[in-house]
């Protein structure tokens, strides 16, 4: 070969090595779709969560994504209605060819579920509907947390234990043999809302409650007073509540108002930092279900999950974030957690993610204060442990942690999946 | 080959090599966070029909609720001070009337910006006025701001709709992130603000 000529191909070469290095975008990555609400009726804490579903994934992609390969995060807000969730996951799946999504609401999710196991997408919802956890009908759903039936059953035995067992005001009616009053606040038609009714209704059966009727409050309540009076002719000594933040606080403040006298146990998320920054004092002593540390706890990740939020939502002060920063962590660190394993067996489709990726979780700790996680073929609760808070002092505190599955353990492995 | 031609045909090559091997050299310096403005916006469509009437009434029509749209158009400028091209990602912000938070609007469509140049990009924002009264009745910081006001939400609403075309209130551009990459892959993140019309 005449020289000239090695020297071209040595000088293409060269030139092919430089341009090469400089352009190893898009070649390795993985898609990821959210679908989440911002502007719409739980937007109270749906804003906060769909930040840090961005600050984790920036965080996970910042540690080499998955196995090397960087997530690209499509995150959409769909004002929590549902039509809008379905066509949003229908463009995630034929457009932007996302491998996993990450949901919000217990409608949509409910909504999508057939959908996404026909196309076996792994969708990891912010609703932890227990309508989503029993793998014989809903193969792909998870989440991270104790479901809401686990968290209200967790919240109604808190109290009995901690409360009516042990405070001196209900000694006298305890040795007569007094049944305590119950009724339950929150929006009769969002399934959100209504999820875990029955089986509130139920503990507080096996507990010897007295049930009172329910309200119906919306989820853009501003005045409850109409509920508070007509629960206090039942005289409830018990009120769960089962809506967002804003609408639990309009409901706790017309109760302290009114005189009400009752306790409230709230689903989590109408327990954050907010609740007593809307409804003062008449959050004390209201106690909640509790999935993970609150924003700023001292736990593992907890440096990591602050870091990125000012790194990527400087304008939002530290101050005004919430729990459900921590959540989204939760939902996205299990979701990684699972591609990666799935990846490193050798396949990233949905149904390795779920084989390979969540169901060969056990006891894993993911480090932001939630119960470790388990997903079995056969059961997709993740966990058995629910936490109960009070809000007193000043500050949130636990109540009581309730295993379950050692307190009832007949009932866990028989009766309670899947609703 | 002519003697010339190949001489040519060197040159050609050794000057792409020098352009190729200089990005990649400039791609060890530290990467300069790209500069997002705010150039204008624009109101892309708007239907104030709904809302009108004496008393603002757009969101039930006798048993019907009934909306009416409004399209706002933000158009950006992103200057990228770097020596070396850079995609633009992602871009996010929050969009509020008169301090109300009423939107997050984000695009996804990657768009590669020369070194040293300015690219425009523009985003559309959809408001519907039934679901921005649902924006301004849950998230906290609405609901305190107009029990502060003393207004109405649907109140804002009609007025916003009536005058947006004059632009009559502040809209603002908040927590504006916008992601980019290098052509190595490294992620850059940068922020922005702004009020339209700009206060003079």
């Amino acid at each position: 070969m005449k020289v000239w000529v090695r020297c071209v191909l040595v000088l293409i070469f060269l030139m092919g090595m430089l341009l090469g290095a400089g352009q190893v975008l898009a070649a390795k990555q993985i898609r990821v779709g959210a679908i989440m609400d911002i502007t719409g009726a739980t937007s109270d804490v749906g804003k906060d969560y769909a930040m840090g579903v961005r600050e984790a994934i920036q965080y996970y992609n910042d540690q080499g994504g998955i196995n090397g390969k960087k997530i690209r995060l499509f995150l959409y807000d769909y004002g929590y209605r549902i039509p809008e969730a379905i066509t949003t996951y229908k463009r995630f799946k034929n457009f932007d060819r996302v491998i996993a999504v990450l949901g919000w609401g217990t409608g949509d999710t409910e909504a999508l579920s057939p959908i996404i196991n026909k196309d076996k997408m792994p969708y990891v919802s912010a609703s932890y509907s227990a309508h989503l956890t029993d793998p014989k009908k809903t193969p792909y759903n998870l989440f991270f947390s104790a479901d809401y039936s686990t968290n209200a059953r967790a919240c109604i035995t808190a109290w009995y234990d901690q409360i009516w067992m042990k405070d001196p005001r209900y000694k006298e009616r305890r040795e007569k043999g007094d049944k305590p009053r119950f009724l339950c606040f929150y929006a009769f038609a969002v399934p959100y809302s209504s999820a875990p009714i029955k089986a509130i209704k139920d503990q507080a059966k096996l507990l010897g409650f007295e049930l009172g009727p329910d309200q119906d409050v919306s989820l853009t309540a501003l005045d409850t007073k109409s509920q508070v009076l007509a629960a206090m002719k039942f005289k409830p000594d018990l009120i769960w509540h089962g809506n967002t933040t804003m609408s639990v606080s309009t409901a706790l403040k017309d109760a302290y108002a009114q005189k009400l006298g009752a306790w409230h146990i709230i689903n989590n998320w109408g327990y954050d930092e907010n609740l007593p920054r809307l409804a003062g004092e008449a959050a004390n002593n209201a106690i909640g279900a509790v999935p993970c540390a609150f924003f700023g706890e001292p736990v593992k990740l907890m440096d990591k999950v602050v870091e990125y939020a000012q790194k990527l939502n400087p304008g939002v002060p530290k101050e005004k974030r919430l729990i459900r920063t921590v959540q989204a962590w939760a939902a996205v660190t299990i979701l990684v957690e699972a591609m990666k394993r799935a990846d490193k067996a050798g396949k990233l489709t949905g149904e390795a993610i779920m084989k390979k990726g969540f169901e060969s979780f056990r006891n894993f700790d993911f480090g932001l204060g939630a119960p470790p996680v388990t997903f079995t073929p056969t059961d997709h609760r993740p966990t058995s442990i629910a936490q109960a808070y009070i809000y007193k002092d000043g500050k949130f505190q636990l109540l009581e942690r309730i295993d379950f599955k050692k307190r009832w353990p007949e009932k866990w492995e028989k009766e309670w999946l899947g609703w | 080959m002519r003697k010339g031609m190949r001489i040519v045909l060197l040159a050609v090559l050794v000057t792409a090599l020098g352009l190729a091997g200089c990005e990649s050299m400039y791609l060890s310096e530290k990467a300069q966070p790209p500069v997002v403005t705010l150039e204008r916006v624009e109101v892309a469509h708007s239907w104030v029909s709904g809302i009108k009437g004496k008393k603002p009434e757009f969101y039930i029509n006798g048993k019907e609720r009934r909306g009416s749209p409004l399209v706002l158009a933000f158009v950006f400028n992103v200057y990228n001070p770097n020596k070396y091209k850079v995609m633009l990602d992602e871009l996010r912000f929050t969009m509020a009337f008169e301090g109300f938070e009423l939107m997050e609007p984000t695009v996804y469509e990657d768009q590669w910006i020369p070194p040293e140049t300015t690219n425009q990009i523009r985003v559309h924002a959809t408001l519907d006025a039934f679901t921005t009264l649902l924006s301004m009745l849950v998230p906290a910081g609405n609901v305190e701001r107009w029990k502060k006001m003393k207004v109405k939400p649907a109140a804002l609403i009609k007025r916003w709709w009536e005058t947006v075309g004059d632009f009559a209130f502040p809209i603002e551009v908040r927590n504006g992130v916008a992601t980019f990459q290098r052509p190595d892959g490294e992620s850059i993140i940068s922020t922005f603000k702004a009020t339209f019309p700009p206060k003079s």
